[in-house]
């Protein structure tokens, strides 16, 4: 696709992104047994879509959990286990009996012909941001709010499995973070040791550092 | 033009995306990016990996609101998406001596569509072309 940055209103966004599978909210499938009265849809509520998922842990069963997706349609959403369900809270691979009620939750899903929603993968508490580095040690980076960017600093726990990607992406190194160097400008993602997105911190998942314009 | 680098950024729970301009947050909106800032940069010299974006593909377009300019949604081409497991590369690591901005907030869940690289949570930065 050639076309490059022409504004919405010269050719629609269809006709961009036909290239996409784009199912999203127009054709959002509810969960079994739930359908989606015409007259919320009419108001505009959001439905949650078909590959994504997003809400507060509200039960937890052995082969399913259950989200509470609030502002969304259906508000209570089933996502189904299985043995290729990725499971991350701290680390990866963690048992579904690791998730606690009230977690956030983010998930990977797909849909199948009868409406059951699959998770691919469950995410609890996950956090991103970027910050401008301020301390580098052994087991953790200090950051600080990033100029003009996100408020929150926060301090990034280096676990075995984080991955760093140092000098702009040239130095690439597992489990520290020793790349890092003090006023340089990261992207990291993460999940937080506490169900607050503003959490102070997070055990690191993937820490970029990049060059931002900032001066 | 404006090369830049799109960063995940979630819109759960009222979201924390910073936007300028005193506009609004970003858009959850799986189709949207939304568009915090942008300044010019230098170039690049980063040839797109043809094989390393996924879904999405080389030259894909996802949609930019801009509070700074205000109703108008703005077609970016992603160059560069990831990176995917397995794949030691980095759309960063495509940024080799270029400074390339932050332009934007990607959400998970349209990284997830534009990537196809599972969780976007333990991945997340795409590089983007966006033409003003």
């Amino acid at each position: 696709m050639s076309i490059q940055g022409a504004k919405r209103s010269e050719l629609s966004r269809r006709e961009f992104l036909g290239g996409l599978v784009l199912t999203g909210g127009a054709t959002a499938i509810a969960p079994l047994g739930v359908t989606v009265p015409e007259s919320l849809r009419a108001v505009g509520a959001k439905q949650v879509m078909p590959d994504y998922a997003i809400g507060i842990l509200y039960e937890r069963h052995p082969d399913y959990i259950v989200l509470h997706a609030a502002g969304y349609i259906p508000e209570l959403v089933r996502l189904d286990l299985t043995s290729k369900t990725l499971m991350y809270k701290r680390g990866f691979g963690v048992p579904a009996s690791t998730l606690q009620l009230g977690d956030r939750i983010h998930a990977g899903t797909h849909l199948t012909r009868a409406g059951a929603r699959i998770a691919e993968w469950v995410q609890a508490n996950p956090v991103t941001g970027w910050g401008t580095v301020v301390r580098v040690g052994p087991s953790q980076v200090t950051l600080r709010p990033m100029r003009e960017m996100s408020r929150i600093g926060r301090e990034l726990i280096i676990e075995p499995y984080t991955r760093v990607f140092a000098q702009n992406g040239r130095l690439q190194l597992v489990g520290t973070a020793l790349g890092l160097h003090p006023e340089e400008n990261v992207i990291y993602t993460g999940v937080g040791i506490d169900t607050n997105p503003l959490v102070h911190q997070a055990w690191a998942y993937t820490i970029y550092h990049t060059s931002t314009g900032y001066s | 033009m404006i090369d830049g680098i799109a960063a995940l950024e979630s819109c759960d729970l009222g979201g924390v995306c910073p936007v300028y301009c005193g506009g609004p947050t970003c858009s959850d909106d799986f189709n949207n990016c939304a568009y915090p800032n942008y300044f010019a940069c230098t170039g690049h010299d980063c040839t797109p990996i043809s094989w390393m974006p996924r879904a999405g593909t080389c030259n894909s377009t996802v949609w930019f609101t801009s509070p700074c300019i205000g109703g108008v949604e703005w077609g970016g081409s992603i160059f560069d998406c990831g990176p995917c497991d397995g794949q030691w590369s980095t759309a960063g690591a495509c940024n080799n001596g270029v400074n390339l901005p932050f332009i934007a907030c990607v959400t998970p869940a349209l990284f997830k569509r534009l990537c196809d690289c599972g969780d976007p949570w333990l991945w997340g930065i795409v590089r983007i072309s966006l033409h003003v």
